[in-house]
């Protein structure tokens, strides 16, 4: 790691002063260019984001958005090292000084790892569930600083060179040597320059500081090279250019070390390059037009998925918009409840279909970036629940005007999007697993599923109103229906979409039913509707019974959508998470604790009633 | 109420099963299908040489050395852009690197079964180092459409073919674009596929 910052610092050194002031030039057209990426084409905007959240937790550092601190890391790597991006939450286990924040630059944090290297090798033998928490952030911090070091590497070959280019070479090259080269410039005399030092270490021995100043001097340049050559291999991360197949891309290193290289690919690297040129003189004008150029040449490479849609997505966060849109609804739904105002209901209304529409749209987005049902991962899963459940609210609020639908649209609406917003790692528009990547099943039994999980949660939250209505002394009678209905649609939807997922796994795995656990979870909500439904037909059930039941179906729902995916067992790999145990243990204990509380009153209350 | 239910259900299912049942059938064969796909795949065909990259034009010096039968080709300058109209095979290469070495009996044999011009562009700092080994393997030279170059501080190959690793192959098509990139010598230059591949891109096979 300290040879990385040692040759980092043969990059471009000199202009890294000019280039620490990057704010003049514009981003707009950068942040468009395509890359490959987790096996998704996306634009610069994305990479960049879901990079630098990754190292930093944010998706802005040290004053710069992640499209310029990205230009940075790219064009001026020597002034990047030292720009404070990492986030250290226990500065002190790894003996770095306290200094008011908790971000680190790379020049801070490459010492300290390398001091760790053994630890880090034991480690790695070491499963992971045995890590402790110091361990585990100590390996973080490894493969982000190892990420972060491939990123400044990145095109390390077209990026300007603080070396001095010995005199001889450069008559013999015809090179200006007062002038700063890039190391594409002696990639053409790289055979010629190793024959030269071989001759130079046969006449003069393998010590160079027994060597004339001139060949001391042309030894230590070779060695230079040779260090920067080294250090650009198997680096692949900014797939940047398709390679002659068209499909898969590569990185500019990859380009020349892999033969993937083309004319096409010589053409756009010397627009990267002027840029870099542009990037570190500050020259506005010149950044502009080799911008233009690469965007015009990037626009002829396929794959591309309305690229402008993603980066407006990316910059309006529109869930965002959406929680601060709930919670409006829900402020002028107490502002309603407690003073009864009908205009404050109305604008908690329009909050909660405006909400619903930005909703929508975002989703709709996200359709036509991925190419694919919106539902193909744990958070995108947890989008459309909360959108089904705050449609409904809104369609049984239209109905009834009597603030129930936004109270549970708006609650359920900011629940749901705080819970995904804790699932949203980095890019949260992921390539799907190859069993998954079937339209029309995700279209159909994943869409029918989740739909059916926000029915469920509306006929939950039905019933805890209808259960704190009727423990507070009022009379709740008219929420039964809609908590029946929305019940008995959780109930049809939940079943078909089991139905559609056995017939799935039948063709994507050869059986129908092979009681995994995603399986057994889905059949667990199936199975709860139906015992209630019969219970409550058959008068097992009373309706305070009924309701309790029914409001503890969001722990069902909660343990077949999440729960599941704890065990690590099953053919769902795709779906295993970590860490979240304990808070779905605490919602469940609470959600029985509260339902039951409220049940005991009720009952309670409906007792002293009858005597 | 119930009966109206049970039938919205009972028709959801069907369209369900009738959509899965057809979809693991896939189409039916037919004539009328096999001349569509043929029509389809000559679109096909016609679609990918119109995506095809320009090759870049550049000039070459080929060299005049004598060959073991003791002829001297012709040395005047050339340009790729003037052999426009038929398909050539570039080949960077070099008399040090072993797989060049290898290919290059076999792609001689090739381009006396085709009229598609092949020029070898050698990455050698030297002259003197391509005259020794066309001395050595260039027994059947020289060649009507075979030329023999040196690419001067690789300008060619690495700035404008992006080219770093020996031996790449372009084969260029009679309208100066990239049909196919050949990385390595992994191939049988030789075989019946490859000279039916050259004499496809010729405009008097096609």
């Amino acid at each position: 790691m300290i040879r990385i910052i040692t040759l980092l610092c043969l990059l471009a050194l000199a202009a890294a002063p000019r280039a620490a002031m990057a704010d003049a030039l514009d981003y707009a057209a950068f942040s468009a260019l395509p890359v490959q990426h987790e096996g998704r084409i996306k634009p610069i905007d994305s990479f960049a984001r879901a990079t630098l959240v990754q190292i930093s937790g944010r998706e802005s550092a040290d004053g710069l958005d992640a499209t310029a601190w990205l230009a940075e890391m790219l064009f001026n790597p020597a002034g990047a090292l030292h720009r404070p991006v990492f986030r250290i939450f226990r500065p002190q286990q790894l003996d770095l000084p306290e200094k008011g924040s908790r971000y680190y630059s790379y020049a801070d944090l490459a010492p300290v790892l390398q001091a760790r290297t053994e630890t880090l090798e034991t480690l790695a033998s070491v499963p992971e569930k045995d890590w402790n928490e110091d361990q585990r952030e100590l390996v973080r911090l490894s493969e982000t600083s190892l990420l972060y070091a491939q990123l400044l590497r990145s095109f390390s070959f077209l990026l300007p060179l603080n070396l001095e280019l010995p005199a001889p070479l450069a008559k013999e090259w015809k090179m200006e040597a007062d002038k700063p080269h890039t190391l594409q410039d002696f990639r053409p005399y790289r055979a010629a320059l190793e024959k030269r030092v071989q001759t130079i270490i046969a006449r003069r021995g393998k010590d160079p500081a027994r060597y004339p100043d001139a060949d001391r001097k042309i030894a230590q340049f070779a060695m230079d090279l040779h260090i920067l050559e080294t250090a650009g291999r198997d680096n692949f991360l900014l797939r940047i250019l398709p390679g002659m197949d068209g499909e898969e891309w590569h990185s500019p290193w990859a380009l020349t070390e892999q033969g993937q290289g083309s004319p096409q690919s010589a053409a756009y690297l010397d627009l990267w390059r002027k840029m870099a040129a542009a990037y570190q003189s500050q020259d506005k004008a010149a950044w502009d037009a080799a911008m233009a150029g690469a965007l015009q040449e990037s626009r002829t490479f396929d794959g591309q998925n309305h690229t402008g849609l993603e980066i407006a997505y990316n910059t309006l966060q529109p869930l965002m918009i959406c929680a601060l849109l709930y919670f409006a609804a829900f402020a002028g739904m107490a502002v309603y409840s407690l003073r009864g105002n009908r205009w404050a209901h109305l604008a908690g209304f329009v909050a909660l279909t405006l909400g619903a529409c930005v909703q929508t749209a975002a989703i709709v987005s996200r359709i036509m970036i991925l190419g694919r049902a919106p539902v193909g991962t744990l958070y995108e899963s947890i989008l459309f629940v909360a959108l089904i459940c705050v449609i409904a609210a809104i369609v049984i609020e239209y109905l009834r005007q009597d603030g129930n639908g936004l109270l549970i649209g708006s609650v359920a609406g900011l629940l749901l999007l705080f819970t995904a917003g804790s699932f949203a790692d980095g890019d949260t528009m992921k390539m799907l697993v190859a069993v998954l990547n079937t339209n029309f099943w995700l279209s159909t039994h994943v869409l029918c599923i989740t739909a059916g999980y926000g029915f469920c949660l509306i006929a939950s939250l039905l019933a805890h109103v209808w259960l704190a209505r009727e423990a507070s002394g009022n009379k709740a009678d008219d929420l039964v229906a809609p908590v029946r209905i929305t019940a008995l649609i959780a109930l049809l939807l939940t079943t078909v979409g089991t139905i559609l997922g056995g017939i799935w796994a039948d063709q994507s795995w050869g059986r129908f039913w092979g009681w995994d656990p995603k399986e057994n979870g889905a059949l667990l909500i199936v199975l709860w509707l139906a015992w209630v439904f019969h219970g409550q037909i058959g008068g097992k059930l009373n309706r305070a019974a009924f309701m309790a039941v029914m409001a503890v179906l969001s722990c069902i729902v909660a343990v077949a959508w999440f729960g599941v995916n704890l065990l690590s067992v099953g053919l769902h790999s795709y779906g295993f998470i970590t860490g979240i145990a304990g808070g779905l243990g605490a919602f469940c204990a609470l959600e029985c604790a509260v339902t039951g509380w409220l049940w005991h009153k009720t009952h309670r209350r409906k007792q002293a009633a009858a005597i | 109420m119930m009966a109206r239910n049970l039938a919205i259900l009972g028709v959801l299912m069907a369209s369900i099963a009738a959509y899965t049942w057809f979809d693991g059938r896939g189409t039916i064969p037919s004539s009328a299908g096999k001349e569509n796909s043929a029509a389809s795949q000559e679109t096909t065909q016609a679609a990918q040489a119109q995506r095809r990259q320009q090759a870049p034009d550049f000039t070459f010096k080929p060299l005049t050395s004598k060959t073991p039968n003791g002829k001297t080709p012709g040395g005047k300058t050339r340009s790729l852009s003037g052999f426009k109209g038929r398909p050539v095979i570039l080949n960077f290469w070099a008399s040090w690197c072993a797989p060049c070495v290898i290919e290059f009996p076999a792609m001689l044999e090739l381009a006396q079964k085709t009229d598609g011009v092949f020029i070898f562009l050698s990455q050698d700092d030297a002259d003197a180092d391509i005259e020794r080994f066309i001395k050595r393997y260039g027994k059947d030279l020289p060649l009507e459409n075979v030329y023999i170059a040196r690419d001067e501080n690789k300008e060619t190959a690495q700035k404008l073919y992006q080219t770093f690793k020996l031996p790449e192959t372009y084969i260029i098509d009679n309208e100066g674009r990239i049909a196919e990139k050949i990385i390595g010598a992994d191939i049988d230059w030789s075989g019946p596929d490859m000279q039916q591949k050259i004499n496809t891109l010729s405009p008097e096979q096609r």
